[in-house]
């Protein structure tokens, strides 16, 4: 025990002498801030690359295409900010940070199959340019967001794999909205919905390699 | 951990993360006997205790420039506390621990006076263990446990004496298994 004691002094000491000044981490909010600026950019770039779709004047005028927007928004930035909150100990026991994302989700989830068995026929068609576009869009916020998570201390490195995975991917998909021209329930299911859903899977996977326990 | 403490240390944590030496030899000896006493009312062997209290130590110093400024210093201080603890669970799976107050009953004791409360534990939900520790172990009120987990004090209630009567529930049943 006396030796224990001495030893904690020790380590006091020695930690204290190799003491460095630090830059705090900024709020989540002014994280979060930055990283929807390099979203919105990448959009843009996304956009400009890809053009936007052919029927885009038809599109704004139907209402659902503004839920979709704006549930795939919401998906992004609650994810992103779960991802990020992660990263700070003792700011991820709150229910909403936890479990927003994933309430999100379902509603999204929710509005395509209203649409699926409400509607009359429908193509799913082809649709591996919506996935490029979701990769393409979603790339440079995406190492944004993983470097502002590393910048952290991740505890909760599955959940914080996800939400990060699955804001990037969201991302991807709301700017894939203005790109692709297809608005059909059964396409938005399987070349947006279940992209994003996968992507997210695979998060949990790649956090538990990339966020160590410290 | 009181508000005026919790000030203090977020007064250190503040100078140190600008490389005030003294500042941080004061914050590390004070946050070493808040361990201390965070550990002893969960595990029993002193060396034990050393080892994780040391273990944070270094935890913390890796991850000070973590700390928010403007955030208050305890959840994210006994975050780390708490996660270098799980690690320790997870490496030494069968640990002794202190009966937390509530559940204060001979009867459940064995002869050595201490019950492994691990099993009992594992069968409650995280967020429900999580509770029933913040307030019966580390002693926070429920008021300071609602606004640490982010619930209601009336749910912080509910959570408390449903955990409790879950153990209880199983203490019995395992005893009637034994009898």
């Amino acid at each position: 025990m006396e030796v224990s004691m001495r030893k904690t002094e020790d380590l006091i000491n020695s930690l204290s002498d190799e003491l460095r000044a630090v830059k705090p981490l900024e709020t989540p909010l002014k994280r979060l801030f930055r990283w929807s600026l390099v979203g919105v950019a990448s959009i843009l770039v996304g956009i400009a690359l890809f053009g936007i779709r052919e029927n885009f004047e038809l599109a704004i005028k139907d209402w659902m295409f503004w839920v979709h927007t704006f549930l795939m928004g919401i998906i992004a930035v609650s994810s992103a900010i779960s991802a990020i909150i992660f990263s700070v100990p003792g700011r991820d026991r709150n229910f909403i940070i936890r479990w927003m994302p994933l309430f999100t989700l379902f509603a999204w989830i929710i509005a395509i199959l209203s649409g699926v068995f409400s509607e009359g026929t429908h193509v799913a068609g082809l649709g591996f340019s919506c996935i490029r576009d979701i990769i393409v869009i979603g790339a440079v916020p995406g190492v944004a967001l993983f470097v502002m998570i590393l910048q952290g201390v991740v505890f909760k490195h599955l959940l914080a794999g996800v939400y990060g995975f699955l804001a990037v991917a969201s991302l991807g998909a709301l700017g894939t909205q203005f790109i692709c021209a297809s608005d059909s329930p059964l396409h938005l299911l399987v070349w947006h919905f279940l992209p994003v859903f996968l992507v997210g899977l695979i998060g949990a996977f790649v956090g538990n390699l990339l966020f160590k326990r410290s | 951990m009181i508000a005026a403490e919790d000030e203090e240390f977020c007064e250190l944590m503040r100078k140190s993360q600008q490389g005030c030496e003294m500042s941080y030899r004061v914050l590390l000896q004070k946050a070493s006997k808040q361990l201390e006493i965070y550990f002893s009312k969960k595990i029993f062997d002193s060396s034990m205790i050393l080892d994780l209290v040391q273990e944070t130590l270094i935890s913390v110093h890796k991850s000070r420039h973590t700390f928010i400024q403007d955030a208050k210093f305890s959840p994210w201080f006994y975050a780390i506390a708490h996660n270098r603890y799980v690690d320790f669970i997870r490496k030494n799976k069968k640990l002794s621990f202190q009966f937390p107050n509530a559940l204060d009953d001979s009867e459940y004791f064995s002869d050595e006076g201490a019950f492994d409360m691990e099993e009992s534990l594992n069968h409650l939900s995280e967020r429900e263990r999580d509770i029933l520790l913040l307030v019966k172990v580390e002693g926070l009120t429920i008021k300071e446990t609602s606004s640490r987990v982010g619930l209601s004090e009336a749910n912080i209630k509910v959570i408390v004496h449903r955990s409790i009567k879950k153990i209880r529930e199983r203490l019995n049943g395992s005893k009637h298994e034994k009898d």
